[in-house]
């Protein structure tokens, strides 16, 4: 009888906590449903004149974005695991690097590299090429190009790893029977393939749509920044609400398709060949090269460079004395909030651990983990609304403390997910071997569930620090007057075309989010994939 | 049907096929047998058409195969792992093959096999919700399903559970029987191929070592290599010299020479009758597994009778 009480218990508090970690959502929707009367105007405006343009220009963004991504990614899938290409285990590394640029780095990089002044229409024009040296880059089009090259390895992973699974011998199974080639990639591979690259796309979809800084660096008008306006400048707080709810819509949508969608996949099993199904001779060998050089240069070997020079020349310009202060601020919130949803990653997986097979666990779970499928600007106006529901005033006098909450919230789903994986590789028994041997329950965390879950729990705090340390708008929206960090001030200096002065912070959080992307492609398999 | 000349394959540096030559009569199952990387799968790849010779000939009917290509062949397959693509249904599987089949004779087809292998309620199921030997009877019938000359089976039973393999082992090779289908089956395992087959191609070292029967193999190997794969470890030297000795196997009818003296070392009793391994005194050779119904006591003195004529077939007459 204990047990069902206890097991009870742990219901009861698990769905208390979920709960409440579904407030913020909750608040949304509760008062982006109502317009205040002082808002009328202003949400009108907003309504006939806004919104339409946000709707096209999102739905154009993540139309052109999606199929930038697909056109990079597919042939990139087919080439690094159809085709006997040499290097394979360099150009693994090399294609999902990119990863580690935060997009508004990527964007000021090459909004600088292409603006009216910048090296490449300066050319253009000094060679007589006037037309081409007076376009303009700063459209959807020039958005699209950079988010393509930023998030085209979230098409290129899962359709990996699908084809990797295609067996060679079920292409000679096919031609035993009699059919072609095209047969087998008609209606196999194609079919086969296509579950993967909807997931992709779906997950470029939601960050496009999620995206604020680099549309910002573009002065390109979508939900997110109209948020953003909204919220500091324009228009009012009860707008900005409810461009959020619209917006967590669309999100709550794109996420609903993505989970649906994978989980059509059928289950392939690991190839057992290592023969590939196109044999290319010296001339498609070449061809193949040359694709994946163009897409490495442009996403990764070009930024970089770029980034290395702007950040050398304003090494000497630059008072290094702010940027100590940065990062200083940078560095400390993206501890606290490292070691915060480290131990309430723990806690939950603790708590999880031995119910895992109970129907509900999965449902609440992602109530405590929503916060990574919204755009950082939902989140920022959901705390801000608990908070302002809770404390009855504006809760920006809880200072820094209101930013760490909001990225905690938003982060949490990075560290529980790192975690959990090797979490559930632990045999239930034994914990009840321990017990059976007189040992109690915080004996058997502290000598074996714990130092087997240490490895997971200081990546988990590494990806969630550059997490935080990448994070620009719910930073922007709830911190302190003042306290900047390096991605606000990025935000600041690019609004202001400074992109020298913005490079030498930006190449910092580049060179933490490799590291990242460095330690997830090693350990692989042992850790969530991003 | 099946006739291969004078076949030789190379890959890399390395001849994996010396010079195999055997022919496949019609309606046989055939096995091909040896250690691995002896190069049976190499044959049945180049059979197939994945792998060119370096010279011979195979042909099927009298037709060269090297020259036609793969999926003109008309050779079925079917292969140890899962190779049911694996967004069909069972029966869009059994489809693959026959798909430029007119729709009514291609579902009275499909049909036809289904029950064959009693699957027709599993009809619109996909691979991942089959069992292991649920897998494998579909992938034999979907080979057959374009009505093809000639089965190639490459470990096709390996990576089931041993029950179950035998169990399969025997329905299908039931229904090739049935359908007088010739097939070739590719094994490492010598009771696989002794009991699925009605001839056995032994392989080691790029080379054909014999074919024949399984008691051919058995009672009759043409050397040490054949004797040590199907024999039970007991090989006697030739009868000119005065011991016996593990390690040398000759063609010898030793009966004459009568009765050795041993020792009982190990007695374990399985299907109904004991095995003894005896060491024979006054050397270091040890006859393993050695079948007698009646019960005698470890270390016991005993009489070895070898039979004739293969000496390492040897029936003991203990105690007498």
């Amino acid at each position: 009888m204990k047990l069902v009480t206890n097991k009870k218990v742990g219901f009861y508090t698990y769905l208390f906590f979920s709960l409440i970690a579904l407030l913020p959502v909750i608040f949304l929707f509760i008062e982006g449903r109502e317009i205040p009367t002082q808002d009328l105007e202003s949400w009108t405006f907003v309504i006939n004149q806004v919104v339409p343009g946000l709707l096209s220009n999102s739905f154009k963004l993540v139309i052109l974005s999606i199929f930038g991504c697909t056109i990079l990614a597919i042939p990139l899938a087919v080439i690094l695991e159809l085709t006997n290409i040499p290097g394979k285990k360099l150009w693994n590394i090399l294609t999902i690097l990119p990863l580690a640029f935060p997009l508004y780095v990527l964007a000021f990089i090459y909004v600088g590299f292409f603006e009216w002044a910048g090296p490449v229409l300066t050319f253009f024009r000094e060679i007589g090429l006037d037309t081409l040296g007076n376009l303009k880059f700063k459209n959807v089009f020039g958005v699209a190009f950079v988010f393509s090259l930023g998030l085209f390895p979230y098409i290129l992973m899962p359709v990996r790893l699908v084809l990797r699974k295609v067996d060679y011998r079920l292409f000679q199974t096919s031609l035993s029977l009699g059919q072609s080639e095209y047969t087998f990639i008609r209606k196999i591979l194609l079919p086969i393939s296509i579950v993967p690259l909807f997931a992709g796309c779906t997950i470029v979809g939601m960050e496009v749509m999620a995206d604020f800084g680099a549309v910002s660096v573009f002065n390109f008008d979508t939900f997110t920044t109209s948020i953003y306006m909204a919220w500091s400048s324009l228009f009012s707080l009860g707008s900005a609400t409810r461009l959020s709810l619209l917006l967590l819509i669309f999100s709550l949508i794109l996420f609903f398709l993505e989970s649906n969608v994978s989980k059509r996949q059928v289950p392939l099993l690991k190839s057992q060949s290592n023969e590939m199904l196109f044999k290319l001779g010296l001339k498609g060998k070449l061809l193949s090269l040359f694709f994946i050089l163009f897409v490495i240069f442009f996403s990764l070997i070009l930024p970089l460079l770029q980034l290395i020079i702007w950040a050398r020349e304003a090494w000497g310009k630059e008072v290094l004395d702010n940027y100590v202060g940065l990062i200083q601020n940078t560095l400390g919130l993206a501890v606290e909030v490292g070691l915060i949803v480290s131990v309430v990653s723990l806690s939950m997986i603790y708590f999880e651990r031995n119910k895992l097979r109970e129907k509900w666990l999965p449902f609440l779970r992602s109530f405590f983990l929503v916060g990574y499928a919204l755009p950082g600007n939902i989140v920022a106006v959901g705390i801000f609304l608990l908070f302002k529901n809770v404390m009855g005033t504006s809760p920006m006098g809880m200072g820094l403390l209101l930013v760490v909450i909001g990225l905690s919230y938003r982060f949490l789903s990075v560290g529980h997910r790192t975690i959990s994986p090797t979490a559930r590789l632990m045999n239930p028994g034994l914990e009840n071997a321990s017990r059976s041997l007189g040992k109690r329950s915080p004996t058997f965390i502290r000598k074996i569930w714990l130092p087997f879950l240490k490895g997971n729990t200081i990546y988990a705090f590494l990806f969630v620090f550059v997490e935080v340390a990448k994070e620009m708008p719910l930073t922007l929206m709830l911190r302190p007057m003042g306290h900047d960090t390096l991605s606000t001030k990025i935000y600041e200096l690019t609004s202001e075309g400074e992109w020298e002065r913005a490079s030498l912070g930006a190449l910092f959080l580049v060179l933490l989010g490799m590291l990242t992307v460095l330690i997830m492609s090693i350990k692989g398999d042992s850790l969530a994939k991003d | 049907m099946l006739k291969i000349s004078n076949l030789s394959v190379k890959r890399g540096e390395n001849i994996i096929l010396d010079d195999v030559s055997f022919k496949v009569h019609e309606h046989k199952l055939i096995s091909l047998v040896g250690p691995s990387g002896c190069g049976k799968s190499t044959l049945l790849h180049t059979i197939a058409g994945f792998i060119s010779p370096l010279k011979g000939s195979i042909t099927l009917h009298g037709k060269d195969l090297i020259s036609t290509p793969i999926d003109k062949r008309s050779i079925g397959l079917v292969f140890q792992e899962e190779t049911l693509f694996p967004n069909l249904s069972v029966r869009e599987n059994i489809e693959y093959g026959i798909s430029s089949w007119e729709v009514s004779s291609r579902e009275k087809r499909v049909n036809e096999l289904l029950e064959l292998v009693n699957l027709t309620s599993h009809a619109s199921k996909l691979p991942h919700e089959l069992s292991g030997g649920e897998k494998q009877r579909v992938s034999l019938v979907r080979a057959l399903a374009p009505q093809p000359k000639l089965i190639l089976m490459d470990e096709s039973f390996s990576s089931l559970d041993p029950v179950l393999r035998v169990e399969l082992r025997e329905e299908i090779k039931a229904i090739l029987k049935k359908l007088a289908i010739t097939c070739i089956l590719v094994t490492h395992d010598r009771d696989e191929a002794m009991s699925f087959s009605d001839e056995v191609v032994i392989l080691n070292d790029s080379k054909i070592q014999q074919f024949g029967t399984p008691s051919e193999l058995y009672l009759k190997p043409e050397n040490e290599f054949v004797a040590k794969f199907f024999g039970n470890g007991n090989i006697v030297k030739d009868g000119d010299s005065n011991s016996i000795k593990p390690g040398y196997y000759h063609h010898v009818d030793i009966s004459d020479k009568g009765k050795v003296e041993g020792k009982i070392v190990r007695r374990k009793f399985n299907n109904g009758q004991y095995y003894y391994d005896v060491a024979v005194i006054g050397t270091e050779i040890v006859f393993t597994d050695i079948a007698n119904r009646e019960a005698f006591d470890e270390n016991s003195k005993t009489t070895l009778a070898l039979s004739k004529p293969w000496c390492y077939d040897a029936l003991c007459s203990l105690n007498e």
